[in-house]
């Protein structure tokens, strides 16, 4: 059987640094410090309690750039020493060292993730504000293809790239690449003041667009996280429990997405600081803060029937968590923010 | 057939990665296609990358691996011939 397919049992992340060598505006992560790298004891910590009750399906790293975590190798040990597969996101800069650095547990690498924000050099440099970012995540590929390392890439869907969906799907599949995964851009104050976030209108014709890329290509292609589901108490894989954060200081949060969110309340979404806590009491608050999720939501939809922005996956959890205020209309174009949902919305909702 | 003098440039498209000291790998990103270069293929790669002519890349190619003037050359041309064929390289004369 092949290993990669359908991991059995629960995710862990591991946010494993804040810092990062990019700056890019539409990035979800705050870049205030102060800077910390996920001490190693934590990652054993949970992968030793987390195994001890629960299966453990795959370990993924993120951050920040996860690769600049000063011991990124002996972590990638650790994790393969517990017998898991391991993914992590990168941008890719510093590849060609990092791959040098792993090489001996490419075996048990499950996927790259390459951050490519666009399917040309032009789009992609400047997205990342990073001149030459996207030739070096050709050669870091280029790496990957020849070691056999399987890749998946991951585009962030922003006003500036949106027209080059298929032709990010094409480049994936000729690239030989594993998988593509598509995600929003997050209404950050930053990005939103860039002009990079998509309305409600224009994010469900990206997710139709997507969808019929997923119809023609046989390559996996996924809409990861937020997405727009007409379900009103839709669970994504962290309110499943399928998928457990912990952020770079060693906190159980609510959610990858909430974690460090730019511009947003801090801590709002921290659950149990793991350097106190074990792994079974921290997985018990996160099952109470999800029943109190479920309960306002319940209260909410009882008071005011859903704005199309509301209808978007991660909406309720950034408005919960105070990470942008503000937030029932902010998909929705300007001049429909202030006014009561026009006949066309609501027949859109029915 | 290549003149002496002829100076060969990578293609402007190329993405070049070295693997180790022997291995290296290029992607055309025109055509999306990768290819793999042996340990001669790389280093006369990193000497079309310094835009020395091709007298001047077999004459290094003799030095590096202790070949004959009759035996660099000929593995010269047939490597740039098929760096050629794929469009990998783009052909001036040197000044």
């Amino acid at each position: 059987m092949d290993q990669r397919t359908i991991p059995r049992g629960v995710k862990l992340i591991f946010e494993l640094t804040n810092r990062c060598n990019f700056s890019c505006v539409h990035c979800i992560r705050s870049e205030d410090g102060p800077y910390h790298d996920l001490p190693m004891t934590i990652v054993n910590k949970v992968l030793t309690e987390a195994q001890a009750y629960q299966p453990v399906g795959l370990v993924a790293f993120t951050g920040g750039e996860p690769t600049l975590h000063p011991q990124f190798a002996e972590i990638v040990e650790l994790v393969t020493t517990h017998g898991y597969r391991f993914t992590f996101v990168t941008n890719g800069w510093n590849f060609p060292q990092t791959f040098t650095k792993i090489q001996a547990w490419k075996n048990s690498i499950e996927s790259v993730s390459f951050s490519l924000d666009g399917s040309s050099e032009a789009t992609h440099d400047t997205l990342r504000r990073q001149p030459g970012s996207f030739r070096r995540l050709m050669q870091a590929i280029s790496l990957c293809h020849v070691q056999g390392v399987p890749v998946q890439l991951n585009m962030v869907v922003t006003r500036a790239n949106r027209d080059e969906l298929e032709a990010m799907a094409i480049l994936a599949g000729r690239l030989g690449c594993a998988a593509l995964g598509y995600g929003h851009c997050q209404p950050t104050p930053d990005a939103l003041a860039a002009d990079l976030v998509l309305n409600a209108r224009e994010r469900r014709e990206v997710e139709t667009n997507i969808a019929a890329l997923q119809r023609m290509l046989t390559m996996p292609i996924v809409l990861a996280g937020d997405h727009y589901t007409s379900a009103r108490f839709s669970q994504c894989p962290q309110l499943q429990m399928q998928e457990f954060n912990i952020d770079y200081r060693g906190y159980l949060t609510a959610c990858c997405t909430l974690s460090n969110y730019r511009g947003g309340t801090t801590d709002t979404d921290v659950l149990a600081d793991l350097h106190s806590v074990s792994v079974v009491e921290a997985h018990r608050r996160l099952i109470t803060k999800i029943a109190q999720l479920n309960l306002e939501k319940l209260e909410r939809l009882t008071t005011n029937a859903p704005t199309e922005t509301e209808q978007f996956l991660c909406t309720h959890c950034l408005l919960h968590y105070q990470k942008v205020p503000q937030l029932a209309h902010i998909l929705e174009p300007p001049a429909r923010r202030s006014i009561a949902p026009t006949e066309e919305a609501s027949h859109a909702r029915a | 057939m290549l003149a002496p003098e002829t100076v060969l440039h990578p293609h402007p498209s190329l993405v070049f990665t070295q693997l180790d000291d022997t291995e290296a790998v290029l992607l055309h990103l025109d055509t999306k296609r990768y290819y793999t270069l042996n340990e001669t293929g790389t280093r006369i790669w990193e000497l079309l990358q310094q835009s020395r002519s091709a007298q001047e890349i077999a004459l290094a190619l003799q030095d590096n691996y202790a070949l004959t003037d009759e035996e660099a050359l000929p593995l010269l041309l047939a490597f740039v011939d098929e760096l050629q064929q794929e469009g990998l390289v783009q052909q001036s004369s040197a000044p």
